[in-house]
């Protein structure tokens, strides 16, 4: 069993990116140089509203240790109010992590405009030092022992 | 070190709900040594009801037994009823007992012509493949054979009118129930009961034919192995009549005394449980008498739920017709308390009576089709909901938190009552059937009808207590010396 | 003419199932007039050394209920797979795991823990009773689907299937008209499509529980706040949960298109809910709203957990 904070433990950590501003930011943040951990695996969607329940779970399912939502600001969606349902579909999608005995917190939503390369490259980072905090998801091959 | 025998399997036994399996264990000059009930299946229930809504409880209990669903879906109801303190209105009571009794009546009749009454309707030598529903049919004729389906399916549309649903009913909520009947369907129910009642009248003239005009029930009636002089357990109103949906829990003393009558969390007081490491089942016996093993008598703990105990404690049926039928019963046994296992199916039948006069009499009750249908509800709390299911007497308690979530389950389940007597029953049956190794399937199935007088449903006995209540574990080592015991 | 053979068999089940098999009533004749009950525990004698004897292949049809929580469970359905020509997962424990699938919240351990106490009293696999050794089938870790073990070749879903169904697939076995291997016997949309309350309001303004309200009777429960299955739950039944003034809990299962029934419902409340407010006042509302909703798994995958992407309770490693 890998140990958090362990130099052998690296998370797989999926990130949704919606391609109007958080992955434009993502983009940013790459032709800047700026530096963001490789455990990042960017997923391109059209609208973090895209992101429905079933795709998060078979992240989880396949073996990410944390999934990262990247959608626009409340209000600029490009598609009006995909980011809203998005939302609420997180703080339901936590409570069933919760339920099933997976840490929420190994869920992230963040608002990351088209112009927040910084943003992104912070919670990029952040995220990952969490969840090496946090070990192995149950789920994940190192997980399950 | 095991001993030198020979062991027969039934497996698995049938003509009942759930898995159940025979071990009869012969000695060398081929009489029985022992034989052991093992019930091979479990669910886990109380476990996976923690952390559900209060009030979907009636609808997850309920998929305990889907013979009798009802059983746990009101037991479960009035268990809210009491955690929100909440006593429904007379006409969700009137509902209530409209269905309730419905279901007692078809879950009776079930019992009586599909589980065990092959064994005498078609006879207990005829060949297996004639031993079931359509056996009946051929021997009792298709008129006959449509009107047992015909009634059936009468108890299940009423059970359906007022609960939604034949198998697993929805209405049971808190303080009362999510729906009424129209005038239309009540119209219908009315005379549907009338000709329940009916049934029923021709049903116990079935019985008196096919049953005490048969020798093997005669016998088995009549022997003094078959008679377990056990205490009883069973709901009586405030005029001591049968009462199947509410009432105070009275016990008996093998000799008639009374030796309890209690209510609510009382009830649970009344009862301790042991393990045995051979099946999944846990077996109930009475705490302050204490468990004796496995004997029947004034100094054991075993006790017996179902027919045969209400018609031992109550003090009359409450009902016109099935009066007389009760005094006819209690003559032919010579009077005071019944401890004739056989006598299971006289007193069912006479109970599918009650039952069916039970709906005719609500049904043309003028508070059935006016009134409010939910109280008010206070606070979630502690519940305890007992009712009597077909097969015996059935207690939920709950305790739920602030937001009416379930914080622990405890469910006490008819069938799990009588899991002593019936394994008691089949080990007398054995003893009595099994010489010199000889055993075809008829003889088997000799073995088979002693628990079937309890129509047992060993889906719902894997699930009595756990966590609170008393436990003793007694462990022997294979020459049967006691090395162990545990209580809790 | 040779009669069919039937079987009927159940695992981890609570016998409701068999009994809807009665519910259509007379027809059962017909069925007796064609067919031979070869196998069905809770209805005729015939025992598994019986079922163990007869040829692979010639049981016509054998209607699988209940869920795997058994090795006994699991040994029977391999066994059941050899010997039936068709093999159908009939009802929710056997299409999906049913309300059972929930104990995949917890470990066995968990469970026989709060059933049995400390381990010294669980009941064993092997025991020795008075020098009689005893055997008991070990409890799996976890609920199983039919389908997680063997091959099936026809679903009739419903917690018991509904009779309208039954009976069709009883006409369709005795006219030898099966439909083609993967049909599954409910309707094709899902419940409200049949379901007769209307449909008005755009988005959902609160949630409550059941017994918080009286729901106006001709109105949709979703609309009302009721959490109700039927966006997600395939129809055929009539609606009869509905129609009782109770909300559909998903005991049909899903649509064909649909992969998780529970998270699909979750998209589906999660996308009506909307307050009309705007700005921060939007947001906070919306989390008010979803505040209400108690026991997600419970709710949402009731009858489906044990086939859902999860299928479980997962352990975390680390407090």
């Amino acid at each position: 069993m890998a140990k958090p904070n362990d130099n052998g433990f690296e998370p797989k950590i999926v990130a949704f990116l919606c391609r109007w501003c958080s992955y434009a930011g993502a983009d940013l943040a790459g032709v800047s140089r700026m530096i963001y951990p490789d455990n990042i695996i960017p997923m391109r969607v059209n609208c973090s509203g895209r992101v429905d329940a079933g795709m998060v779970m078979a992240a989880f399912e396949r073996g990410a240790d944390g999934v990262l939502i990247g959608g626009c600001h409340p209000g600029d969606c490009h598609y009006v109010n995909g980011n809203y349902k998005t939302r609420r579909r997180v703080i339901l999608l936590k409570q069933a992590l919760a339920e099933v005995g997976i840490k929420p917190q190994r869920l992230h939503l963040e608002w990351i405009s088209a112009s927040e390369g910084v943003k992104f490259q912070r919670t990029a980072t952040e995220f990952t030092r969490l969840i090496k905090g946090l070990g192995p998801s149950p789920m994940s091959e190192d997980g399950k022992n | 070190m095991s001993k030198e025998v020979k062991r027969i399997s039934i497996d698995p036994i049938t003509r009942l709900e759930g898995h159940g399996r025979i071990e009869l264990f012969l000695d060398e000059e081929g009489e029985l040594a022992d034989a052991f009930l093992q019930i091979p299946e479990l669910r886990g229930f109380e476990r996976f009801c923690q952390g559900r809504k209060g009030e979907d409880m009636p609808q997850i209990t309920e998929r305990i037994c889907g013979v009798c669903p009802e059983a746990h879906h009101f037991a479960s109801a009035k268990a809210l009823d009491d955690c929100f303190s909440a006593p429904p209105p007379p006409r969700a009571v009137k509902l209530r007992e409209l269905l309730y009794n419905a279901y007692i009546f078809s879950d009776h009749l079930l019992h009586f012509y599909y589980l065990g009454g092959p064994d005498y309707l078609v006879g207990p030598y005829a060949p297996p493949q004639e031993r079931n529903i359509l056996g009946v049919i051929g021997k009792v004729g298709l008129e006959l054979g449509k009107e047992v389906i015909k009634h059936r399916s009468y108890g299940q549309r009423i059970i359906e009118a007022v609960g939604g649903r034949s198998i697993h009913p929805v209405t049971g909520l808190p303080g009362g129930q999510s729906k009424a009947i129209n005038e239309e369907e009540r119209s219908e129910i009315e005379q549907m009961a009338r000709s329940c009642v009916e049934f029923g009248q021709a049903t116990l003239s079935v019985f008196k034919k096919m049953y005490l005009g048969d020798k093997t029930y005669q016998q088995f009636s009549q022997d003094e192995a078959q008679r377990l002089p056990t205490y009883y357990m069973g709901l009586v109103d405030e005029d001591g009549a049968v009462n199947f949906y509410d009432g105070k829990v009275r016990v008996v003393a093998p000799d008639g005394e009374e030796f309890a009558l209690a209510e609510g969390k009382e009830v649970l007081d009344l009862i301790a449980e042991r393990t045995e490491p051979w099946t999944y089942v846990k077996i109930p016996y009475l705490k302050s008498v204490g468990w004796q093993g496995f004997h029947a008598g004034k100094d054991s703990g075993i006790y017996r739920v179902g027919p045969l105990a209400r018609l031992n404690v109550c003090k009359q049926m409450g009902s016109p017709l099935a009066q007389p039928e009760y005094e006819a019963y209690l003559d032919y046994f010579g009077g005071g308390v019944v401890h004739a296992t056989f006598a299971y199916h006289w007193a069912r039948v006479i109970e599918m009576l009650a039952a069916a006069e039970k709906v005719a009499r609500l049904v043309v009750d003028p508070e059935l089709m006016k009134g409010e249908l939910r109280s008010e509800l206070s606070d979630p709390g502690e519940g305890v909901g007992i009712i009597e299911a077909a097969r015996g007497t059935l207690i939920h308690h709950y305790l739920l938190d602030e937001r009416g979530l379930v914080q622990s389950a405890n469910l006490i389940v008819a069938t799990t009552h009588n899991i002593a007597g019936i394994s008691l029953s089949i080990k007398e049956m054995a003893r009595a059937v099994v010489h010199n190794s000889q055993v075809d399937q008829g003889i088997l199935n000799l073995i088979e009808m002693s628990f079937r007088n309890y129509d047992p449903c060993l889906a719902c006995a894997t699930h009595a207590l756990p966590g609170q209540m008393p436990l003793l574990v007694v462990v022997h080592d294979p020459t049967g010396r006691e090395i162990m015991r545990i209580e809790r | 003419m040779e009669k069919i053979k039937v079987g009927i068999y159940w695992a981890a089940s609570c016998g409701g199932c068999d009994v809807s098999i009665l519910e259509i009533d007379e027809q059962i004749l017909d069925v007796a007039a064609k067919a031979d009950f070869v196998l069905w525990p809770c209805a005729t004698d015939a025992k598994y050394s019986d079922l163990r004897a007869c040829q692979d292949g010639s049981i016509d049809v054998v209607l699988f209920n209940g869920a795997i929580r058994t090795q006994e469970n699991h040994d029977l359905a391999k066994l059941l797979r050899e010997k039936a020509k068709h093999l159908v997962a009939y009802g929710s424990c056997a299409q999906m795991g049913g309300v059972i699938g929930l104990a995949n919240l917890s470990s066995r351990k968990e469970i026989f823990t709060t059933l049995f106490g400390e381990k010294s009293l669980w009941p064993k696999e092997e025991s020795n009773q008075d020098g009689y050794p005893l055997h008991l089938p070990a409890f799996l870790e976890r609920v199983l689907p039919l389908v997680d073990v063997v091959d099936v070749d026809y679903v009739i879903p419903g917690c018991p299937p509904p009779k309208e169904m039954v009976s069709k697939f009883f006409e369709a076995l005795l006219e030898g008209k099966l439909p083609e291997i993967g049909a599954v016997f409910a309707a094709e949309k899902n419940l409200c499509d049949e379901c007769p309350r209307e449909r008005r309001e755009e988005r959902i303004t609160r949630i409550v529980r059941p017994h918080e309200i009286e729901p106006k009777q001709d109105s949709c429960l979703l609309d009302q706040g009721i959490i109700c299955m039927g966006p997600a739950t395939r129809g055929g039944c009539g609606a009869v949960c509905p129609l009782a003034n109770m909300p559909c809990t998903g005991c049909a299962g899903p649509t064909a298109n649909i992969t998780d029934q529970g998270a699909t419902m979750l998209n589906a409340i999660a996308s009506l809910i909307g307050t009309g407010l705007e700005g921060e006042e939007e947001l906070e509302a919306e989390e008010a709203i979803l505040a209400e909703i108690d026991d997600v798994i419970g709710t949402f995958y009731r009858f489906n957990l044990a086939a859902s992407i999860f299928k479980g309770a997962q352990r975390e490693q680390r407090g």
